[in-house]
C-alpha cells in the first residue's frame, strides 16, 4: 500500500519512528554494556553506565565455558528438522481445512484451537510417560515430536488464516488446467503463501531456539542439550555471572536474527499485485 | 542409524505417506541425515546416572576421576538448575524415570521421595559403612525419615550473620553479642548512612532467614521446634512479636529500598562494595565474594545472638528401583562423591562439605567458624522444615506484614489456618 | 482427479496423529487427574469429583487474583501490544528509509529469552540504582520515584511495560504479512475518490486484515492467558501474591506443593476458557467469509 502523503505528515512519522526506535534499543544497549564489563564494575557502578573497561573477552570467554557451539550445533539440528517439517505438516492440514472442505472440518479445526490453551506445564507427566513408552526420551526425535505437536495448533490457525485470503478462482483455475490435489497445493497454495511461511518460518525458529521447559525436561543428556538450559550454567542458586549471561546471550540470538534477515524479504510489497490481479 | 530415529522416521513416514504426498522423500532424508548423533557405546559396563545442581562444578572432575578410574562404571552427570531440577524430579518420580542418584535437600523437599518409596533404603549400608565416622551426623540426620537413613549427604549448610569489616570500621562497630547490642548497631549504620539489612524479599526466601532468626529469639528453641513441626500454635505470643518486629525494621529503613521485590542476588550485590552492613548467608558465601572480585578478608562472621545457628542438608538420593549391582555401583559412585577425597581436592569449588576430616581452603576461611557455630546447636532452615503449602503462607505474611496489609496478628492467625488447613487435608487423603 | 472422501482425511493426518499423541492424550490425562486428590506419586489417587474446581472458586486466596490479572494482562495485550504491533506493521509496510533495519529494532526484543528481558527490567526498575527512578529525578519528577516491584499496585503493570517492549515484535510481523495480500487497487480507487489516510485505514485496510486480525486476537489472548514466564521471573508472583496469574499458580501447586490434582483443575480453567471465548470468536469472525 503506498499513498501519496503530505511531505510533513511524512516527516513526522519518520520522527515517530526514530524515537520510538531509540526507546526500545534503550534496553539492548543495557544489555551490550552488562556483557562488556567486569563483574566489580556491574556491583559496584549503576548498571546504566558505560563500562569502565570494555572486557571484549567475555564473550570468548562465554562462547567457551558455556561450550556454546556444542549446544548451538544441537539447537540447530532440532530447529532445522523441526520446523520445516512441521510447516509442511501444519500446512497439508490447513491446506485440507481450507480448500477441501469435508464434513466435520470446522470440529477438527476447533479441535486444534483448544491445544493452544493447554498450559505446557501440565502435560509434562503425560508426555512423559508416552515418550518412555516409545523409548524416545532423550533422543532428538522425542523432543522433535513433542515440538512438532506443540507447534500444531499455532501453524495451523496462522496458515489456515493465510490461505483463505487465496482467492478460490485461482485454484479453480489451476484445477482445470489439470493440475491435482498435490499439484494444486504445491504450484499454487504454497508459492502464493510465502510470506505467511515465512512469518510461521520465522517464528517457530525462534520459538524452537528459544524454548526451555520442555528441553529442560526431556533431554537429561548434557552432550545433547539445546542453547537455552546451556546458559543457565552461568546462573547459579545464590548467584550469577551476569556478564558471561548477557555475552552468551548476545551470541545466541545470532542464528534467530540470520534466519529473520534471511526470511523478512518477503514483507515486501510485490506479492501482492499477483494475487488479485 | 539408532533405534530411536528409525523409530521416529516410520512414525512420520507413516503420517506422511497417509496424506498421499509425494514428496516425503524429502523430509525423510533430512531427518535421516542428521543421524548418528546419540551414539553411545553399550559394553557390559554399569551405567550409573547423576543428576546434579548447575552449580556443582566440582562433580565434572571428580565424576571423570572415577570413570578413568572405575573401567566397569561409567558415571554420567546432567545438571539442573534449582526450579528445573524440582521440576525434573517431580515429572521423573510421576513416570518412573529417576535417574540411578540425584541431588536433593534434607527436610521437607527430600521427604517427598523418600516417604512416597522412591529411595532406597540406606541404613544397613550407612551402619555397615560406618558413615557417623564419614559424615557429619547431623547431614544424616536430615535425609533420614521415619528412622530410613535415604540419601549420602554432601553439603551441611550453615546460615548466619555476615558482616562487611569496611562498614564495621568505619563505623566502629565490633560483632556483637546480645540482641540489643545487634539492634543498636542497626540503629547506627541506619544513622551511619549505611543500609543495615542486605535482604531481599523477592521468593521469600532471603528474608526468612532474618524471620526465623527473630522467631528463635521471641519464642525459643522449644517452641520454635514445635512451631515447625506444627504440633503448637502459629497464633501465638512470640509469633506475632515476631511479625511485629519485622515490621519495626521495615518501617525504620533497616530493608534496602524496595527490599520486597528485590532478588536476594542483586541484595547480597549490595553487601559486597559494603553499600549495606550485614546479610544472613551460608557457608558458600566465601565462594560468591570471591566470585564477584571483591576479597573475602574484608568480611566476618557471627553468630545471631539466639541459641541456634539454621542449617540444611543436600544430599544424594538412591533410587528404590535398581537391581543388587547397579545399587552397588550406585551407592559406590555416591560415596566417592561425597567423600574426603574428593573434598579436599576440589575444596575451593565444593561448598560446605558434610564428610569429616577434610582440609578447608583459605579461600574460604568463614565456612569452618560458621559450621562450628552450627555444631554448637541448630534448627532446620523454615523452608525445609515446614510443609511447603505453609512455607509460601509464611513469605506471604513476610510481605502482607511490610506492606501494612496484615498486622502482626493477622499474620500470625494467617499462618495457623495455613498451618490448621494443611494439616486437615493431609488427615484426609 | 477428484476429491475423494478419504483425500483430506489423509491431508489432516500428520498434524492430527501428532497432535493427538501429544497434546490431546495428555490433556485428556489432565482432566482426569483434576477429579483426584493426589501428590503425583503415591499408589493412591482419591476421587474427590468437583472439589478441585469449587476449592479454587470458594476457598484459594490466590486463585480469584489470578484470574482478574489473567484478565488484565489480556486486556492490555489486546488495545496497547496489538495496537503499536499495528501501527508499527503500518508505518513500517510504507517505503521508509532504513524500514528492513526498523523492523529489526522492534522485532529483536522478541527474540530475548525470558531471563534476560526479567533481568535487564528488574535493574531498570531498581529503585536504588535503576534507570527509571534516576530519569525521573533527573527532569524534575523525582517525588515519583517508587520501588515499582515492590508495590502491589505497581508491579503488574511494571511487570506489563516490560511485556510490551518483549512483545510487540511478534504482531508487527503477523501484520506485516498480512498487509501483503491486500492489493493495491482499493486504495488507488480510494485516492482518486479524494478519501482521507483515515478514512481508508478504517475502510479499506482493517476489513481487508480480517483474517490477520482473527489470527493476531486469537493468539494474543492464548499467550496472555498462559502467560507465566516474565512474570514469575520479574516478581516470583509477588509481593504478598499478587502478581500471580493463572500459570504461576499452577505451576506452584503443581511442583512445589505436589497438588496435582488442583494444579490440573487450573489448566483445565485455561482450556475451559478457550472452549468458551477464542472458538467462538474464531468462529464467527470467519463464519461470514467465503469458506
Amino acid at each position: 500500500m503506498e499513498q501519496r502523503v503530505h511531505p510533513i505528515s511524512k516527516a513526522l512519522k519518520y520522527v515517530l519512528i526514530v524515537v520510538l526506535a531509540a526507546i526500545f534499543l534503550l534496553p539492548v544497549l543495557f544489555i551490550a554494556f552488562t556483557a562488556l564489563k567486569s563483574s566489580s564494575d556491574l556491583l559496584t557502578r549503576p548498571f546504566y553506565m558505560f563500562p569502565e573497561k570494555l572486557q571484549w573477552h567475555n564473550f570468548v570467554q562465554a562462547w567457551e565455558q558455556g561450550r556454546m557451539s556444542m549446544y548451538m550445533k544441537n539447537t540447530a539440528l532440532i530447529a532445522l528438522v523441526k520446523v520445516p517439517l512441521g510447516i509442511l505438516i501444519e500446512a497439508l492440514a490447513a491446506f485440507a481445512l481450507t480448500r477441501l472442505a469435508f464434513k466435520g472440518s470446522e470440529w477438527l479445526f476447533a479441535l486444534f484451537l483448544i491445544g493452544m490453551m493447554v498450559p505446557m506445564q501440565a502435560t509434562l507427566v503425560p508426555l512423559n510417560m508416552i515418550l518412555n513408552k516409545l523409548g524416545l526420551v532423550d533422543t532428538y526425535p522425542g523432543i522433535i515430536l513433542i515440538y512438532l505437536g506443540f507447534g500444531i495448533p499455532f501453524g495451523i490457525l496462522i496458515l489456515r488464516g493465510f490461505f483463505r485470503t487465496i482467492p478460490k478462482e485461482i485454484d479453480e483455475a489451476a484445477l482445470i488446467d489439470g493440475c491435482g490435489v498435490m499439484g494444486k497445493f504445491f504450484k499454487i497454495i504454497i508459492p502464493l503463501s510465502m510470506p505467511a511461511i515465512a512469518t510461521l518460518f520465522i517464528f517457530d525458529f525462534m520459538a524452537t531456539w528459544n524454548e526451555f521447559l520442555l528441553a529442560q525436561i526431556f533431554i537429561t543428556k548434557d552432550s545433547m542439550r539445546t542453547i537455552t538450559t546451556g546458559l543457565l550454567a552461568f546462573r547459579g542458586q545464590y548467584s550469577a555471572n551476569y556478564p558471561l549471561m548477557n555475552a552468551g546471550v548476545l551470541i545466541s540470538v545470532v542464528p534467530v536474527l540470520i534466519v529473520y534477515v534471511a526470511f523478512q524479504k518477503y514483507f515486501v510489497s510485490g506479492l501482492a499485485g499477483s494475487v488479485k490481479g | 542409524m539408532t533405534k530411536r530415529w528409525q523409530a521416529f522416521v516410520g512414525l512420520l513416514m507413516i503420517a506422511l505417506i497417509a496424506a498421499g504426498c509425494s514428496s516425503s522423500g524429502g523430509t525423510n532424508s533430512e531427518a535421516g541425515s542428521t543421524s548418528g548423533t546419540s551414539g553411545t557405546s553399550s559394553a557390559k559396563k554399569i551405567t550409573v546416572s547423576v543428576w546434579a545442581l548447575q552449580e556443582h562444578t566440582w562433580i565434572d572432575g571428580a565424576a571423570a576421576d572415577f570413570n578413568a578410574a572405575n573401567p566397569d562404571i561409567q558415571i554420567e552427570v546432567s545438571k539442573y538448575a534449582v526450579d528445573p531440577m524440582k521440576e525434573a524430579l517431580k515429572v521423573a518420580a510421576n513416570s518412573g524415570t529417576l535417574p540411578n542418584m540425584w541431588s536433593t535437600w534434607g527436610g521437607s523437599l527430600g521427604s517427598f521421595y523418600a516417604e512416597n518409596g522412591l529411595t532406597a533404603d540406606l541404613t544397613q549400608i550407612a551402619k555397615d559403612h560406618n558413615w557417623p565416622s564419614l559424615y557429619n551426623q547431623a547431614a544424616i540426620d536430615m535425609g533420614t525419615y521415619n528412622g530410613k537413613v535415604s540419601g549420602i549427604p554432601y553439603h551441611l549448610n550453615a546460615v548466619d550473620m555476615w558482616y562487611s569489616k569496611t562498614v564495621y570500621d568505619k563505623l566502629k562497630l565490633t560483632a556483637p553479642s546480645t540482641f540489643e547490642e545487634l539492634e543498636a548497631q542497626l540503629q547506627a549504620m541506619k544513622d551511619g548512612g549505611i543500609t543495615p539489612l542486605s535482604l531481599g524479599g523477592k521468593n521469600g526466601w532471603h528474608v526468612m532467614r532474618l524471620t526465623e532468626q527473630l522467631l528463635e529469639h521471641f519464642a525459643g528453641p522449644e517452641l520454635h521446634d514445635k512451631l515447625n513441626n506444627l504440633t503448637a500454635s502459629w497464633n501465638d505470643p512470640a509469633v506475632v512479636q515476631t511479625f511485629a518486629k519485622l515490621k519495626e525494621y521495615n518501617d525504620k529503613g533497616y530493608f534496602p529500598k524496595g527490599y520486597v521485590a528485590l532478588d536476594p542476588t542483586e541484595a547480597v550485590n549490595l553487601f559486597y562494595p559494603g553499600t549495606t552492613g550485614l546479610d544472613i548467608d551460608g557457608t558458600w558465601l566465601d565462594g560468591n565474594i570471591a566470585a564477584a572480585g571483591f576479597n573475602v578478608n574484608d568480611f566476618g562472621v557471627f553468630k545471631f545472638p539466639t541459641g541456634r545457628s539454621s542449617v540444611f542438608a543436600e544430599m544424594f538420593q538412591v533410587s528404590a528401583d535398581l537391581d543388587q549391582a547397579t545399587l552397588e555401583a550406585t551407592i559406590k559412585v555416591g560415596e566417592y562423591l561425597t567423600s574426603a577425597e574428593v573434598v579436599n581436592k576440589y575444596i575451593d569449588s565444593y561448598g560446605t562439605p558434610a564428610a569429616l576430616n577434610v582440609t578447608y581452603s583459605e579461600n574460604t576461611p568463614h565456612l569452618k567458624p560458621l559450621l562450628d557455630m552450627a555444631t554448637k546447636g541448630s534448627f532446620l532452615i523454615t523452608d525445609q522444615a515446614l510443609p511447603q503449602e505453609v512455607v509460601q503462607k509464611l513469605f506471604e505474611a513476610q510481605d502482607k506484614v511490610a506492606l501494612k496489609e496484615w498486622t502482626p496478628e493477622q499474620a500470625a492467625e494467617g499462618m495457623e489456618k495455613a498451618a490448621a488447613d494443611y494439616k486437615a487435608k493431609n488427615k484426609t487423603s | 482427479m477428484k476429491i475423494g472422501v478419504l483425500k483430506p482425511w489423509l491431508f489432516v493426518f500428520p498434524a492430527l496423529f501428532i497432535y493427538i499423541a501429544v497434546i490431546f492424550i495428555p490433556t485428556l490425562y489432565t482432566l482426569y487427574l483434576s477429579f483426584f486428590n493426589w501428590n503425583g506419586v503415591a499408589p493412591t489417587k482419591t476421587f474427590v469429583g468437583l472439589s478441585n474446581y469449587t476449592d479454587l472458586l470458594l476457598h484459594d486466596s490466590v486463585f480469584p487474583r489470578a484470574v482478574a490479572n489473567n484478565l488484565l494482562w489480556t486486556l492490555g495485550s489486546l488495545t496497547i501490544i496489538m495496537g503499536i504491533g499495528l501501527m508499527l506493521a503500518i508505518l513500517l509496510n510504507q517505503k521508509l528509509k532504513g524500514r528492513i533495519v526498523f523492523r529489526g529494532i522492534f522485532y529483536f526484543p522478541y527474540v530475548l529469552s525470558g531471563v534476560i528481558v526479567a533481568t535487564i527490567w528488574t535493574w531498570m526498575y531498581n529503585p536504588m540504582q535503576g534507570l527509571f527512578n534516576k530519569a525521573l529525578e533527573l527532569i524534575g519528577l523525582g517525588s515519583w520515584a517508587q520501588a515499582w516491584l515492590a508495590e502491589p499496585k505497581f508491579a503488574l503493570y511494571a511487570v506489563f511495560v516490560a511485556a510490551i517492549w518483549n512483545g510487540v515484535g511478534q504482531p508487527m510481523v503477523l501484520f506485516l504479512a498480512g498487509l501483503q495480500t491486500i492489493p493495491q487497487d482499493p486504495y488507488e480507487a480510494a485516492t482518486i475518490d479524494g478519501a482521507k489516510p483515515r478514512q481508508m485505514f478504517w475502510f479499506i485496510t482493517v476489513p481487508l486484515l480480517r483474517e490477520t486480525f482473527v489470527i493476531v486476537v486469537a493468539i494474543t489472548m492464548v499467550s496472555s492467558m498462559k502467560v507465566y514466564d516474565l512474570i514469575y521471573a520479574m516478581t516470583g508472583g509477588g509481593p504478598a501474591e499478587s502478581t500471580h496469574v493463572l500459570a504461576s499458580w499452577m505451576y506452584i501447586q503443581t511442583f512445589k506443593f505436589a497438588n496435582i490434582g488442583t494444579g490440573s483443575a487450573i489448566s483445565m480453567f485455561l482450556v475451559l476458557i478457550t472452549l468458551v471465548i477464542i472458538i467462538p470468536y474464531v468462529y464467527y469472525t470467519t463464519k461470514k467469509s467465503h469458506l
